[in-house]
Formats: C-alpha cells, structure tokens, sequence
C-alpha cells in the first residue's frame, strides 16, 4: 500500500517536472520571437510608426546585415563550442584587403576574391588554434581581434581611410534602395544556405555535439579536427560576405571599420535565444532573430533622440531583460560558467 | 523567483522608455522619405513659412520643429560639449532640435545614425564629426537631408543642393589653403615653438590611427614648428623622438614620463591636455603646455599659473553658429541663403582664435561661464534667418560668422 | 631540502621579471636607447605594474573559476567618478578618496555578483549587461564630465613608495585569502571541479558572491592609482570601458606559469612587471604603437598557450617516467 502511494508520488513528481520542462523550453524557444516582436511594437508606438517607414526599414536592411551575416555565420563557430570574440577583427581585415585590391584593380570581383581569400586564411588559422592547442579560446580571440586591428594599421602605413572612389577603374556606385535589395537578398540566401548546412548536413550535427560535450563527441567518431575546421569555414563566408557588402555600402574602410561587430554578435546570439557555450541548443535563427533585434533596439533608440546616457541604459536593460526571459528554461543546480 | 524577476524588469524597461520618450508630437516619418530630391532642396515645409517680419523669439518659430542630428566622436569631449551647450541656448529662441549620435567609432555606425535621423524626420546633419567622409554626406543628402560641414570633402559635394556648407580658416585668395584642423595644428605649433622654450614634444592622438582630423592637426604642428624655427626660432624638436603617439593608455604613459623626465621644457598636444597636468604637477617641473581645447573650468587653473600658454580655441557659435544659420534657413525655404555667388555650398568664413594669455582666456571665460552669455546672441542669429529676417543676405551671414579675438572682446 | 626548495621558489619567481629587464636593459643600450629602466622609467614600470597587477588580480579571481567579469573596467570607471567626486567635495583627502571608491567599487561588485547568481545566466553576459548599466551611470552624472580632480592633494596613490606599500598589503591580503581561508580554499575546489565541489556541499553562489566582491574591492583601488597619476577620468560608453582591462591579460597567463613557485596572487604581480617592463622597453626603442599591439598580442598567446598546455608537457614527463621504471623493472626481471 505504502509502496503504491510512493509510486504514485513518484509518478506525479515526474510528471510535474517533465510537464514544467516543457514548458521552460517552449518558452525558451518563444521568447527570442517575442523580444523581438516586443521590442518593434515598442518602438514602433514609441516613434509614431517612424521605426517602420520605408525609409527606415531600408535603412536597417542594410545595417542588420552587418552582424546578421556575421552572427548567422557564427552560430556554427559558437554552436561547437568556440567562443569567437575576433569576428569584428577580422572583418575589418578582410575589408581593408578587399578595398585596397578593388582600387588597385578596379574590379568588385577581384575585391570579393580577396575578401573571401583573407576571411578563409584567418578561419583555418583560428580553427588549426582551436583544434590543436589547448586554449580558453574567447580570451584567444579577444587579443586576436586587437592584433587584426594593429595588422590592419600596419598594413595600411600612412594611409588612413581608403576610398574605393580612387580605384584605378570607376567602381559602380549603389544607391539607396538597390543597397537594401541586395542586402535583403544577400542575407535571405545565406540564411537558406546555412539552415541547409545546418539541418540537412551531418555538420550541424556534429558541431552541436562538440559543443555538447567534446570528449563524447570524439568518443562517438566525430572527427572533431574536421569539424572545426568545417564550422569556422563558415563562419568566414559569413564574414566575407558582411566585409564585401558594407565595402559596397560605405566604400570606406579603415581601421575602424566593423569596430564593434565583436560584441554586437556576441549580443545577438544571446538575444536570439543562443546559449554561447554552444550545444544542443544551437540554432540558425538565433543569428538572425538576435541581429535583427539589436538593429531594431538601436534604431528606435535613436530615433526618440535620446541622450547617449538613456540610450545605454535601455540597451542594458532590454538587454538583460530578454536574456533573462530566453533563459527561463535553464535549470541547474550549477551556476552557468 | 527567476519569472517574477523577469516581469518586475521588464515593467522597470517599458516604464523607464516610456519615460524617457520626448513629449513631441512631431516625432514622425521623415518629410522627405525619398531618395530623390528635388534640385535647389525646398523642403515642403519651408513653403509653408513664409518669410514674417514680426517672428516671435521664444521657441514658436519654425512653425515646423527643425530636427537636427549631430555626429559626434566623443559625446564627453569638452569642446563639443560647449558647443551643444551653445544650441541648447539657441533652443530656447527657436524650434529647433538637436539629436546627437552616439560615440561613432565606425564607417557602418555613421550610415545607421545617418538612417535614423531620416527616419527621426531630421531636415539636416550636422557633421561635427565624419568617418566615411564624401560617401557619409551623399549618404545623407540622397535621403532628402541637409548635411553641413566637413571641409576636407568640400570639392566633392560642393555642388549637391543638399550640402549647405561648412567653415573654413583658409584664406579664400589662397588657392592651396589648407583645412580648419591643419590651421589649429599650424598656430599652435607656431605659437609653441616661438614661446622661447627649449625642448617641445607633442602628442599626435588619433593620427597614430588614421583619423584624418589628427593627421591634419600634426601636419600643422610640425608645419607651424617649422615655420618658426625658419623664423630664428631655437625650440628643438625631432619627429623621431618627441612624439607620444595615440591616446592616453600605457605606452603613451610610459612615453609621457619619459618627456617629463628628459629635458623637455614644453609639449603640444593636438587634443586636450587633461592627461598631462596631474603628471606634471608630480614631476614639479616648469613646463608648458599648449592645446587644442576649451574654455572651461578645466583649463583655467592652468591657463591662471602660466601651466597652459596657448589654446587654440573653437568658439562654439562662432566657429559653429553658422551651422544653425546655414541647416535652419535651408530647412525654412531659404535654401538661397545656404549658396555662395558661384552657385556653391557656403564656405562660411570664421576663425580660430588663439588664446596665449590668461587675460584672453579670462575675458571669454567670464563671458560663457560666469555670465553664461555668447558673443552672438540669438537676437543676432535670427538677423541672418531668412524666415526671421526677409531682408537678410548671404553676405550678413558670412560676415556674422567671421569674428576675430579682437572683434569678440571689443563687442 | 626546505631551504633549497624555498631558494628556488624565490629564484623561480623573480627570475622572469628580472631576465626581461636585463633583456631589454641590454638591448636598449645595445641600440643606443640609454637610460633605460631607470630614473623615470623605473617609475613607470612601476605604475604600470601597480595599476594592470591590480586589475589583473580583480579579472583572476574569476575567471579562473570560468567567470569573465566584463564589468570590472565599468566597475573601476563608475566607482572613480562618483567616489572621487565625493571625496573631492567633502574634501576628507588621501583617505576619503580610498574609502569612497573603493566601497563603491564594492558596492558595485556586490551587485554584479548578485545579479549574477539570482539570474543564473552565463556571467560573460551578465557583466556585458552590467557594463551597459554602469558606464550609462557613469555617463548621466555629472553631466558626462566625469571626475577632474588635478592638483587635488587627495591624490597620493600613485607614488612610488604609497603604491608599492599598497601592492605590498593587497599581496599579503590576497596571498591570505587564496592560500589560508576559507573563500580561497572553496575557490580553488570549485575552480577544479565545480560539479564535484557543490555535491561535497561547497555553497558555490556564496563564493561567487565573494570572488565578485573582491574584484570590486580591487578594481577600486586600482581606480585611486589610476586617478592619482591622471589626474582625471572621463566616463565611456558602448563598451568603451573594457580598455581598461585589455593589459590584464598577460600577468594573469603569467600569473598561471609561475604561480606554483609563490602564491598565485604574487606570480600575478610578477606577470604585471614584465608586462611593464616590455611596454616600456618597446615604447623606449621608439617601437610604433601598432607594432607595440602585434608583439603584445603575440606574447601574450605565447604564455596562453604554455598556461594552457604545460600539462601535457607534465603528462610527457610522467609518462617518460614511467617508462623508464617498467623498461629497469623489466632489466631487473630479466636478469634474475
């Protein structure tokens, strides 16, 4: 008798945890969706609709595209584990090689070769890093980021901002709205692409696993060497392809140039509803979704006119807010690392 | 626990934004959402104004509020706080506002605040600060805004409608005139190098890392020292050697002891000197300073003991009054106003005024600071706004902006 | 045997510092730089020491423990500003300056490291949050002017003798902290096994709240060295405030390397040295300052990577050993 009521009790306690972990985890993959639509409802009544006129989206077409291609490109890099603070680096490296190869031969391919071949060479070097020496990789890329920047100084001399304007040969100059086009079109089928690679490739399954847990993941004959290499492969076409673009957006590039992308991808990723240690939990749109959110944020914010003081600290609350929200589900008796 | 706590925040966020909102029922889409414009930039607002003799001075005039977006560098930089601070008075007088930008640090950041403004329905940019140079004002001006400043990129927009002007120090008869920022390097260079010191070292700031402001200004230093030693000057100094590059962190530190231990007797720097009067107060040595700064509580105790021996100072509404004149009438269909005799964006004519003595600097700061006036009052400005004033003439614009030292103490 | 253990740790712990300083003590003389390491360079090495040792210790304390505090440059921002104001307005001198800032900077640790355990996220994103609310503070008071307290007699902190009696205390303090109490000992558990630590019933958030503490405490008081030499301190923003940790990097790698010979806290110190020291040797022989970035970035890997790695160089000579034991046992057995 007693033994069935503790079966009982048993039973119901599992039921209640499973019952209540489901619906951690469907408020954990909700949330990301809801912080964005709250934050543009938000704005969108705070601004008097300036927040989604056509001028703005347009704009913000453009600037979204920037972290988004880095961000959806990162989720693999992330996703298995590595935690990438050099992506704004190496942008910013891949631009100025790209616009310095443009103006000397005048031609966006060329410019787009050259981009694509920087980003690939940073990639295997990070991912020849990652693979083989042992290193708590974010502290690794945070002073990676600061060398590409010095390299970027270096390598530019006395030059200090170029401008694709004196390339050798006229280069096509994009407006307004064929820059938004482009943009939107550029992201839609990286998008496409990565969830392809993401979902219908083994590799979006081996970089969940390696961001799971590494040592079963080589134990389940994941040839973990290859998938790094894999994952921060593409990473570096999402980087090439936001060097390119904002090349084509701003014909400009100095060592300024994608300064902060670092931390906006980073902060995309979490208000995508990523954990950035990676893992099961990895996803695609977490990229999107997070990037498209920060763009919006920062617009709107911008468009009240307010001080830089009120600005940070909206940033910093909405920020944790939505952190705090997508991660209703974590539960452990472990404090995160 | 977690959930209340995400709730509890998430009700402080709606609040505070809310809160933080403006009261402003202009806020809307840009006038101009478009990306062609009309030649000659009339916005449709400005016809509805039509030029009045008996404007009323207290913030009702522009019928329209003319929003205006600042790019700024540094939001905390003293100078650019002063010259804020100069708009935020004239904002008293007229209907026009100002957003600033954030600390822009990238080409990408420039092109998203420039969005924002149109979507803010901003009529004009104010370039304080530019990045993406010639693109960044094309940028602008192919979203229906005004844009005003940036002298380096003069030739390359000159001709857009929607590029009203910007200042310059140069003088016009001279065809190979340099820019504002190379002149402030060049007179505080000069003025530093004939002050009888020994040994000056200077500090280059964001030259180190290609921003373009600062490689003018040490082109100017280094120019201006040139000049004087040419003049019989006996001041040394070596680019090789005297030169603490960048910004204040530890190898500008690291160099900065080493000036103030060797046998320099003075420095320029072509950004404020803060960094620098600590350390020499500690070193106890009698050294010079010279800097491109403000007048402000900051400086005075060093103008006062003879520390700082030369500022080159941006008067904010003289240097950058004619931003107001020149956005305001394009923004109210005076877009007349904004056009040299060639058919050209204003180069508004003004100057740099060089303060080598604590009387000079006493003058202006008991002006600003003390009795919180400026040398051309709001009065004066709306003399030169076509909608205030029907009869004002690009020549009263050009010849208000175009005050000396001597004129403004004398006033 | 003790004696000649105790030697060698001495010799051990002094020995980098005091090979980079020669290194670059000859290579600057060498290359016609002279005046190298002494006088006012000394005096710089020494600040500069003083100020990344002191951050260094605050970024240590958790990250070792896999906690990346991205609000400590924030932290040492926001306390300095407010506190030195305070203490500029009150007018109470050295000592009111260390009180306010530093139990501001506490204060502020405390709040970080309470948001931290009560929301349970990753801590990089916690303190990324943190920062954004600390320099936007930061920023609206004062009216974004920041702290300007030149010539102010309250900034003694930075001189030679007060910052090495300072550095000297925070050692003792540390070495105290890490090696002899409680808090260091549960740290040190739970920095090797986290899981294994909380399941012998290590109260983890209690430690954490503690680590985070700590590093306020410490971020603070380096905020009165920094202020005492400069002067002044403006307020940052987006970010901005992360500069101020970017030099702590290396004496903490450093710290990991060496600290087996001291305590870590003091192998931290020694990192901050050479750190110093290669800065100013760099900055001597007129290195530019981008160069300067690549070399420091370099170096810094470099000691990462040992940091890191020097296990399996542990792993390689055990198992050498090993091996050379079973090869003479098996001698041994054959030639019974």
């Amino acid at each position: 008798m007693e033994k069935d009521l503790n079966a009982k009790l048993e039973e119901a306690g599992r039921k209640k945890t499973a019952s209540t972990k489901i619906d951690a985890r469907l408020v954990g993959n909700i949330a990301p969706y809801a912080g964005l639509v709250l934050v543009v409802v938000v704005f969108a009544i705070l601004t008097k609709g300036a927040l989604l006129s056509v001028s703005n989206l347009q704009g913000m077409s453009s600037t979204v595209i920037l972290t988004a291609m880095c961000a959806i490109g990162a989720v693999f890099v992330f996703g298995a584990g590595y935690f990438d603070m050099s992506i704004g680096g190496a942008v910013c490296l891949a631009a100025v090689l790209g616009a310095q190869a443009m103006i000397a031969t005048g031609s966006f391919f060329v410019g787009f070769l050259a981009v694509l071949a920087v980003s690939i060479v940073l990639a295997l070097l990070k991912s020849i890093l990652a693979a083989y020496v042992n290193v708590p990789f974010f502290i690794f890329t945070i002073i990676l980021s600061s060398i590409f920047s010095a390299l970027v100084l270096v390598l530019m001399g006395n030059e200090t901002t170029i401008y694709l304007r004196n390339a050798v040969k006229p280069l096509r100059e994009f407006n307004f709205t064929e820059m938004s086009i482009i943009s939107v079109v550029v992201l839609a089928a990286f998008f496409i692409f990565c969830v392809v690679v993401f979902k219908f490739t083994p590799l979006g399954l081996k970089a969940k696993n390696m961001g799971g847990n590494i040592i079963s993941a080589k134990q389940s004959g994941i040839d973990t060497v290859k998938t790094t290499v894999k994952v921060f492969i593409m990473s570096a076409l999402g980087v090439a392809l936001a060097a390119f673009l904002l090349l084509l957006r701003t014909r400009t590039a100095s060592a300024s140039t994608a300064g902060t992308v670092g931390t906006d991808v980073m902060v995309a990723l979490v208000l995508g509803g990523m954990p950035l240690s990676g893992g099961p939990r990895t996803k695609i749109s977490a990229g999107l979704v997070g990037a498209v959110t920060i763009t919006v944020l920062n617009s709107g914010l911008a468009i009240l006119g307010l001080t830089t003081g009120q600005i940070q600290i909206a940033r910093g609350l909405v920020f944790i807010v939505v952190v705090l929200v997508s991660s209703l589900s974590y539960r452990s008796k472990l404090l995160p690392r | 626990m977690k959930k209340v706590i995400a709730l509890l925040l998430a009700l402080v966020m709606v609040f505070a934004l809310c809160a933080c909102t403006p009261k402003d029922p202009n806020v809307g889409p840009a006038s101009n959402p478009g990306t062609e414009t009309t030649p000659g930039g009339e916005q449709p607002g400005g016809e509805e104004n039509p030029p009045a003799a008996n404007v009323p001075l207290d913030g009702s005039w522009p019928e329209e509020t003319v929003k205006i977006g600042v790019e700024a560098f540094d939001t905390t930089d003293e100078s650019f706080m002063g010259v804020m601070e100069y708009f935020d008075y004239l904002g008293d007088y007229f209907n026009v506002e100002f957003i600033v930008s954030e600390a822009l640090n990238a080409p990408e950041d420039e092109f998203a605040f420039i969005d924002n403004c149109a979507a803010a329905g901003c009529k004009g940019i104010f370039g304080y600060y530019n990045i993406a140079g010639a693109e960044a004002i094309k940028h602008c001006t192919s979203q229906g805004m005004y844009y005003w400043g940036n002298e380096q990129y003069y030739p390359d927009v000159a001709d857009d409608p929607l590029y009203v002007g910007t200042y310059t120090f140069k003088d016009m008869s001279d065809e190979n005139g340099k820019n504002g920022d190379y002149m402030a390097g060049y007179e505080l260079g000069y003025a530093m190098a004939s002050a009888g010191l020994k040994h000056i070292a200077m500090c280059n700031g964001g030259a180190v890392i290609g921003v373009q402001m600062f490689l003018d200004r040490q082109a100017g230093v280094l120019d201006g020292i040139a000049a004087a030693q040419a003049e019989g000057s006996e001041t040394r100094f070596d680019p090789a050697t005297d030169i603490v590059e960048g910004f204040p962190g530890d190898s500008y530190f690291a160099k900065q002891a080493e000036i103030l231990a060797g046998d320099y007797d003075g420095m320029v720097t072509t950004f404020d000197a803060f960094t620098w009067f600590q350390p020499i107060i500690d070193s106890g040595k009698d050294f010079k300073v010279g800097a491109i700064g403000t007048v402000s509580d900051s400086y005075k105790a060093f103008v006062d003991n003879g520390t700082v021996i030369s500022l080159v100072y941006d008067c904010g509404e003289v240097v950058f009054g004619s931003v107001f004149a020149d956005l305001v009438n394009a923004a109210t269909g005076h877009a007349d106003l904004t056009r040299g005799a060639d058919g050209k964006a204003l180069l508004n004519h003004t100057q740099r005024w060089v303060l080598s003595s604590a009387e000079d600097f006493n003058a202006v700061y008991e002006k600003h600071i003390t009795d919180g006036e400026y040398y051309i009052t709001a009065e004066e400005m709306a003399q030169v706004l076509g909608g205030v004033n029907p009869d004002a003439t690009v020549d009263d614009v050009m010849a208000l902006f175009d005050m000396s030292l001597e004129d403004a103490l004398s006033k | 045997m003790k004696a000649k253990k105790i030697g060698k740790n001495i010799v051990m712990t002094l020995a980098l510092p005091v090979i980079v300083y020669l290194f670059f003590f000859i290579l600057c003389n060498a290359t016609g730089h002279a005046g190298f390491g002494v006088g006012a360079d000394l005096t710089t090495i020494i600040y500069n020491a003083v100020f990344a040792g002191l951050v260094a210790q605050a970024m240590a304390i958790n990250l070792t423990t896999g906690r990346f505090d991205y609000a400590i440059g924030a932290e040492l921002m926001l306390a300095t500003i407010v506190g030195g104001n305070i203490a500029k307005n009150l007018g109470w001198g050295p000592a009111g300056l260390l009180l306010f800032v530093v139990a501001i900077a506490v204060a502020l640790g405390l709040i970080s490291g309470l948001v931290y355990v009560i929301l349970g996220l990753p801590p990089m994103v916690i303190s990324v949050g943190m920062a954004m609310i600390y320099e936007a503070i930061g920023y609206m008071y004062n009216d974004a002017k920041g702290i300007k307290a030149i010539g102010s007699p309250m900034l003694v902190f930075s001189r030679t003798a007060n910052s090495l009696i300072l550095t000297v205390i925070v050692l003792a303090v540390l070495v105290v902290i890490y090696d002899y109490t409680k808090i260091g000992y549960n740290r040190r558990a739970l920095q090797g096994g986290q899981k294994i630590a909380v399941d012998v019933g290590i109260k983890e958030k209690n430690n954490a709240v503690y680590c985070y503490v700590i590093a306020g405490f410490m971020m603070g008081l380096a905020g009165c060295v920094y202020l005492s030499r400069n002067g002044v301190i403006a307020p940052d923003t987006g970010l901005g405030s992360s500069s101020y940790f970017m030099s702590a990097f290396l004496p903490m790698f450093i710290g990991g390397i060496f600290g087996k010979y001291s305590s870590y806290p003091i192998a931290i110190f020694m990192g901050a040295v050479v750190q110093a020291i290669i800065t100013s040797g760099l900055q001597k022989m007129g290195v530019p300052n981008s160069v300067q970035t690549v070399i420091n970035g370099a170096i810094v890997c470099l000691f990462l990577i040992y940091d890191s790695n020097s296990y399996k160089l542990v792993e390689v000579q055990m198992f050498k050993e090993k091996l050379a034991q079973a090869k003479a046992a098996r001698r041994q057995t054959a030639a019974q």
